[in-house]
C-alpha cells in the first residue's frame, strides 16, 4: 500500500519538502494545502503535520479577528486531531470570542488542570491573556485561588511600577514563586524596575531570562532599546522596527508618532534635512516647541543641528528657514525665536554685521512677546554682539592691508547698549575695554576702567585692567594701589607681582628722567623681592633686571654703579651674545635711539662672529622678539641681519631638534631667516627624514600650505600617520588642522555654480572680493592683472599663474581670468551686493589683542 | 541633552532648586556607579547653576542633543521613561499592544 510506504515518490518528496518550508515560515494555508495530498500518501507520517497547519492557521485568523474564519478550521481540525490537541486552541478561541468574564475562568481553569498538560507555549499564553486581561477573577477551587492571588500581585506590582512605589513592587512580587506560570512577568516587572534605578546591566540580564514568545518578552524589546545605545551611523532605523519603536512612544505619551520618527530619521541619514524637519512640522502640531517634552527636544536638535553640517549642508538647510522667514510663515513664537537664533549663531563670523544684529534684535523682539522684558537676558545677547562685531578679520597677504575690526561702531554701540542694559554684565564692560584698547581710544578706556572699579571694586580682573591702564598712562602709583588691593584678592596669581615689577620699574625710570636718583634707586630696590632665578623670563629674571638697572643708572645716574650691574648680569645671562643683545636693545630703547647704536653693539658684533651654536641663537631670538614687542618698537633689521649671519654660521655645528625647534618657531615669520631655516629644516630632514613637525614646516615653508594640490594631502596624511605612531601631539594636532583646512579650502569645484554659471561671475567675484577684505589700493592691481590677463596669450597666463600670483589661491586667479576673458571688469573696491545666502564656513579669526598679555610681551620700562 | 531634563527640573527654577535637584542626582549617581550619568548631571549642573549660566545656554548653547532625530528621541525617551514612570492606564495599554505585536 503506497499509504504505508515510508518511500515517497519523488513528486510527492518535493511536495514535502515544501510543506516543511511553509510551515517553518508561517505560512499556514499553504503548508495545509500541500499537505492534504501528503495525508492521503501517507497519514501517520503527514497528520501531525496537517494539525499544525491548522492549529496555525486558526491562530493567525485569530490574530486578525477572522473569528468566522477561524472557526470552520478549527471544526475541521476537531475531525482529525484529538480532542487534547484541540483544548488549547478552542481556549483561545473562547478567549477571542467571548467575554473576559466568561473566558477567563475557563484559562484559570485550563492553567489549574494538569490533564491533558499544557505546553510550555501554551501556559506562558494563557499565563499572558490572564495578566493582560487585568479584571479581577473569583477564586473556584484551591488551586485556583492560588493563581488568582498571584495575578492579582503581578496587577499590584504594575500598579506599583506606574506609581513609582519600588518598595511595594518588591512586596507585591513576593507572592509570585519562581515556579508560577506568572513568573516570566514578575521577572519583567523587576526588569522595568532595574530600568527606573537606572540598572541597565540588569535590565538587559533579566530581559534575556524571558521566554522569547510571550507578552512580557514583546514588551521587552522596547525596554531593550531605551537601554541599549543604537549603533551610530544610521544603524538607528534599521535596527528598530516600527513596532518597537511605537511601543516607545506609547510609553512616553507620542501614541501613533512612530511612522513619522521613522520617515524623518530616514531623510535626515540621506542629508534631507529640510524635508525631515518639514515632515515633522506638518505632522506634529507642538513642534517645533521649546518645551521640555519630546517636540521641544526635537526643535532643540533641529535648530542646533547645523553646528554639524558641512558647509553647502548648512547653507541648503538654512534657506528653508530663510524662506519661511522671507514669507512671513514661521508657525509659531517658538520656531521665530530658534530660527533667529540659529541665523546669528550659525557662521556669526561670516553673517553680515547688520544681518546678525536684525536677528538677535528678532529674537529678543519675540523673546520678550513670550516671556516679557529680560533686560539682563538682552545685555548678554548684545554683549555676545559686540564680541562678534569687534572680531579682527585675518590678513589674508595678497589682498589686504593689516587685520580690521569687523564692525568698530557697531562693537562699541553693542555693547554700550550692554551695559546699559545691565550695568553687572561684567564681561560686557571687559570686552568694551578691550576694544577701547584695540581702537585706541584711550580716554574713553580710561573712563570705563574708573567706572569699572567703582561698580566691581572687588573684582581682580577689573583691578589688573584698571592697573595696566594707569601704567599706560604713567599714573604709577595709581596703577601700584590697584595692584596691591588685587594682590589681597589673590596671592598666588603671577600676573599681579609681574604687573608690580613693570609699574615700579617704569615709575623708577621717570624718576631717573626727572634727575630725581635716589628716588629712582629705592623703587628699583623694593623690585628685588619680586626677581626669579628663572633665565628664561626675560620679564623678570635676576639677569635682565641687573641689565636695565645698569642701563638705566649708565643713562641718568652713576657710571660706576652701571657697571657692577652690568657685569654682573653677565654672570648669570644664559651666554654672552644674549647678554649684549639684551643690553644692546635695552640701551637703544631707553635712549630712543633709532639706529643700531649703542655701548654694546661692537661686542655683539664680535660675539657673534665667533659663531654660537643654534641653541644660542635660539635664545637670542627670544630676546629680539621681546623687545620687538615693546610700548616703544624698535627698527631691528640691522641686529637681525648680525642674527641671520650667526644663524647661517651655526648650520655648521651640530645641534639638537629641540634647539632648532625654537629657532624655527621664533623665526618663522621674519623673511630675513627662511632661507636659513628652510636649510635648518632640510639638514635636520637629513638626519632623521620622517621627523612629522619638520615635513609639516617643510611643507609651510613651500608656501603651499593653504592651496595644496591632492599630491600633498598624502604627505599630509603620511605625516599624520608619522606623528601619531611617535605621539607627537603638536604634530597630530597641526596635520588634522591642515587637512580640515584642506577639505574647507574653496578649491574649484567641478559642480559648484559659482564656476559655472558665466552670468553671475562678475557677483560672486565682487564676493569674493569682499569677503576677502580687500583695502581699495589693491584693487589698481587687480584691475591691471584682469587687464592684462584679457589679452595675455596662453604662454604669459601660463607664466603668471606660476610666477606672478604666487601668493594668490588658484581659484581666484582663475575666476579673475574668467572675468577677464568674458570682457567683464569688476569694479574697485566691490560695489555692495545682494544679501548673501546664509553662511557657509567659517573664516579663520584673530581676537583683539588682550588687554593684559604675556608679561614678557608688556611695558617694560 | 537638555539639561533642565537631566537634572528633572522646570525651565523657571531658581537656583536653590537647580542645586537640590543636583544633589538628589549625584547623591542617585555616583561616579562610582553610574559614571555616564554622573558626568551628564554634572555637566548639565554647570550650564544651568546660576542666572547667567541658564541665560547664556538659552542664548548660545550649540550642542545638539543628539545625533539625528531619532537618536534624540531616544535619548530623550530614555531619560524621561526613566525617570517618570508611565500611569496604570497607559501601562496597560502599552503592554496590551506589545502583546498583539
Amino acid at each position: 500500500m503506497p499509504t504505508q510506504s515510508r518511500d515517497l515518490p519523488s513528486s510527492l518528496d518535493v511536495q514535502d519538502q515544501r510543506a516543511r518550508a511553509w510551515l517553518a515560515a508561517g505560512k499556514w494555508r499553504q503548508a495545509r494545502d500541500a499537505l492534504k495530498p501528503l495525508v492521503k500518501a501517507d497519514r501517520g507520517r503527514f497528520l501531525p503535520l496537517l494539525i499544525e497547519a491548522n492549529v496555525g492557521l486558526a491562530r493567525a485568523m485569530l490574530a486578525h479577528g477572522q473569528t468566522s474564519e477561524a472557526r470552520q478550521v478549527l471544526n475541521y481540525l476537531a475531525t482529525i486531531a484529538p480532542a487534547d490537541h484541540m483544548r488549547a486552541v478552542e481556549l483561545e478561541f473562547a478567549c477571542k470570542t467571548d467575554s473576559s468574564a466568561a473566558s477567563l475562568p475557563k484559562l484559570f481553569a485550563a492553567l489549574a488542570s494538569s490533564n491533558p498538560p499544557l505546553s510550555d507555549l501554551e501556559r506562558v499564553r494563557f499565563a499572558d491573556r490572564v495578566v493582560l486581561a487585568f479584571e479581577p477573577v473569583p477564586a473556584g477551587d484551591p488551586v485556583q485561588a492560588r493563581l488568582v492571588a498571584e495575578v492579582r500581585a503581578i496587577h499590584d506590582a504594575l500598579l506599583a511600577v506606574s506609581q513609582a512605589r519600588w518598595q511595594a513592587v518588591s512586596e507585591s512580587l513576593r507572592a509570585v514563586p519562581h515556579r508560577s506560570v506568572f513568573s516570566h512577568w514578575a521577572v519583567f516587572i523587576k526588569a522595568m524596575a532595574a530600568f527606573h534605578a537606572g540598572e541597565t546591566e540588569k535590565v538587559t540580564r533579566l530581559l534575556d531570562s524571558l521566554p522569547p514568545d510571550s507578552a512580557p518578552a514583546q514588551a521587552g524589546r522596547v525596554y531593550r532599546v531605551l537601554v541599549e545605545r543604537p549603533p551610530a551611523g544610521g544603524g538607528a532605523v534599521s535596527q528598530i522596527s516600527g513596532a518597537v519603536l511605537e511601543g516607545v512612544c506609547r510609553l512616553i505619551g507620542a501614541k501613533g508618532i512612530s511612522a513619522t520618527m521613522i520617515r524623518a530619521e530616514q531623510q535626515w541619514r540621506e542629508g534631507r534635512h529640510a524635508e525631515s524637519y518639514r515632515g515633522l512640522r506638518e505632522a506634529v502640531p507642538q513642534f517645533p516647541s521649546g518645551g521640555l517634552d519630546w517636540p521641544g527636544a526635537l526643535s532643540e536638535f533641529y535648530f542646533k543641528a547645523p553646528h554639524g553640517m558641512r558647509p553647502d549642508e548648512v547653507s541648503k538647510y538654512l534657506l528653508f528657514f530663510a524662506d519661511l522667514v522671507n514669507r512671513d510663515r514661521l508657525k509659531n513664537s517658538s520656531e521665530t525665536m530658534l530660527a533667529h537664533r540659529m541665523f546669528s549663531l550659525v557662521g556669526s563670523a561670516f553673517t553680515p554685521a547688520d544681518e546678525l544684529r536684525d536677528d538677535w534684535q528678532s529674537f529678543l523682539r519675540e523673546h520678550e512677546a513670550t516671556h516679557g522684558e529680560n533686560p539682563r537676558l538682552a545685555s548678554l545677547a548684545y554683549g555676545w554682539l559686540g564680541e562678534q562685531l569687534s572680531l579682527m578679520s585675518e590678513s589674508l597677504g595678497f589682498f589686504s592691508g593689516p587685520p580690521r575690526m569687523r564692525d568698530a561702531e557697531g562693537a562699541v554701540e553693542t555693547l554700550r547698549r550692554s551695559i546699559e542694559l545691565d550695568p553687572a554684565n561684567l564681561a560686557a564692560h571687559l570686552q568694551l575695554c578691550t576694544v577701547y584698547g584695540t581702537l585706541k581710544k584711550s580716554s574713553e578706556r580710561n573712563r570705563l576702567l574708573d567706572t569699572m572699579t567703582a561698580r566691581f571694586p572687588e573684582d581682580k580682573k577689573v583691578l589688573l585692567h584698571a592697573a595696566q591702564g594707569c601704567i599706560d598712562r604713567k599714573a604709577f602709583n595709581k596703577g601700584l594701589d590697584y595692584l596691591a588691593r588685587a594682590r589681597q584678592l589673590d596671592q598666588l596669581d603671577p600676573l599681579i607681582p609681574e604687573l608690580t615689577l613693570i609699574a615700579r620699574r617704569r615709575l623708577a625710570r621717570q624718576q631717573f628722567e626727572q634727575r630725581r636718583a635716589d628716588k629712582a634707586r629705592e623703587t628699583l630696590a623694593q623690585t628685588e623681592s619680586l626677581w626669579t632665578d628663572k633665565p628664561d623670563d626675560l620679564q623678570r629674571s635676576r639677569w635682565t633686571a641687573l641689565i636695565r638697572h645698569g642701563l638705566m643708572e649708565q643713562l641718568w645716574g652713576d657710571a660706576a654703579r652701571s657697571q657692577e650691574f652690568l657685569v654682573e648680569a653677565r654672570e648669570l645671562a644664559p651666554n654672552r651674545a644674549a647678554h649684549l643683545l639684551f643690553a644692546h636693545l635695552g640701551h637703544r630703547t631707553y635712549a630712543k635711539s633709532r639706529r643700531c647704536e649703542s655701548p654694546f653693539v661692537a661686542g655683539l658684533k664680535r660675539t657673534l662672529r665667533e659663531a654660537p651654536r643654534v641653541g644660542a641663537i635660539g635664545v637670542l631670538f627670544r630676546v629680539l622678539e621681546y623687545w620687538k614687542k615693546a610700548p616703544e618698537p624698535l627698527q631691528t633689521h640691522e641686529e637681525e641681519r648680525l642674527i641671520g649671519g650667526a644663524l647661517a654660521a651655526a648650520l655648521g655645528r651640530p645641534f639638537t631638534r629641540a634647539e632648532a625647534m625654537e629657532v624655527i618657531e621664533r623665526a618663522r615669520g621674519i623673511p630675513e631667516f627662511s632661507k636659513s631655516i628652510r636649510k635648518l629644516v632640510k639638514k635636520f630632514l637629513r638626519g632623521d627624514p620622517l621627523d612629522p613637525q619638520f615635513r609639516l614646516w617643510r611643507l609651510a615653508f613651500d608656501d603651499v600650505r593653504s592651496f595644496i594640490p591632492m599630491a600633498n594631502r598624502v604627505e599630509l596624511q603620511s605625516i599624520l600617520d608619522e606623528a601619531v605612531r611617535r605621539r607627537d601631539e603638536s604634530a597630530i594636532r597641526q596635520a588634522r588642522q591642515m587637512l580640515r583646512d584642506l577639505d574647507r579650502s574653496p578649491m574649484p569645484n567641478p559642480v559648484d555654480p559659482f564656476f559655472d554659471e558665466d552670468d553671475e561671475d562678475v557677483e560672486e567675484l565682487d564676493d569674493l572680493l569682499d569677503v576677502a577684505g580687500m583695502p581699495p589700493e589693491v584693487g589698481a592691481a587687480f584691475e591691471d592683472l584682469i587687464e592684462t590677463l584679457r589679452t595675455a596669450p596662453e604662454s604669459l597666463i601660463r607664466d603668471l599663474r606660476r610666477k606672478a600670483v604666487r601668493e594668490m589661491p588658484e581659484f581666484v586667479f582663475d575666476a579673475l581670468l574668467k572675468a577677464a576673458k568674458a570682457g567683464v571688469i569688476p569694479t574697485f573696491p566691490p560695489k555692495s551686493r545682494p544679501k548673501p545666502s546664509r553662511p557657509g564656513p567659517e573664516p579663520k579669526r584673530v581676537t583683539p589683542a588682550k588687554p593684559l598679555p604675556d608679561p614678557n610681551q608688556m611695558n617694560l620700562f | 541633552m537638555n539639561p533642565y531634563l537631566v537634572l528633572d527640573v522646570p525651565p523657571d527654577a531658581d537656583d536653590a532648586r537647580i542645586r537640590r535637584a543636583y544633589l538628589e542626582a549625584v547623591k542617585e549617581a555616583t561616579p562610582e556607579t553610574h559614571p555616564v550619568r554622573f558626568k551628564a548631571i554634572v555637566a548639565a549642573y554647570e550650564k544651568i547653576k546660576d542666572e547667567p549660566s541658564r541665560y547664556r545656554y538659552e542664548l548660545f548653547d550649540m550642542e545638539p542633543p543628539g545625533e539625528s532625530p531619532l537618536d534624540v528621541f531616544l535619548r530623550h525617551a530614555r531619560l524621561t521613561a526613566q525617570t517618570a514612570p508611565p500611569s496604570f492606564e497607559v501601562l496597560k495599554e502599552f503592554l496590551r499592544n506589545s502583546a498583539k505585536t
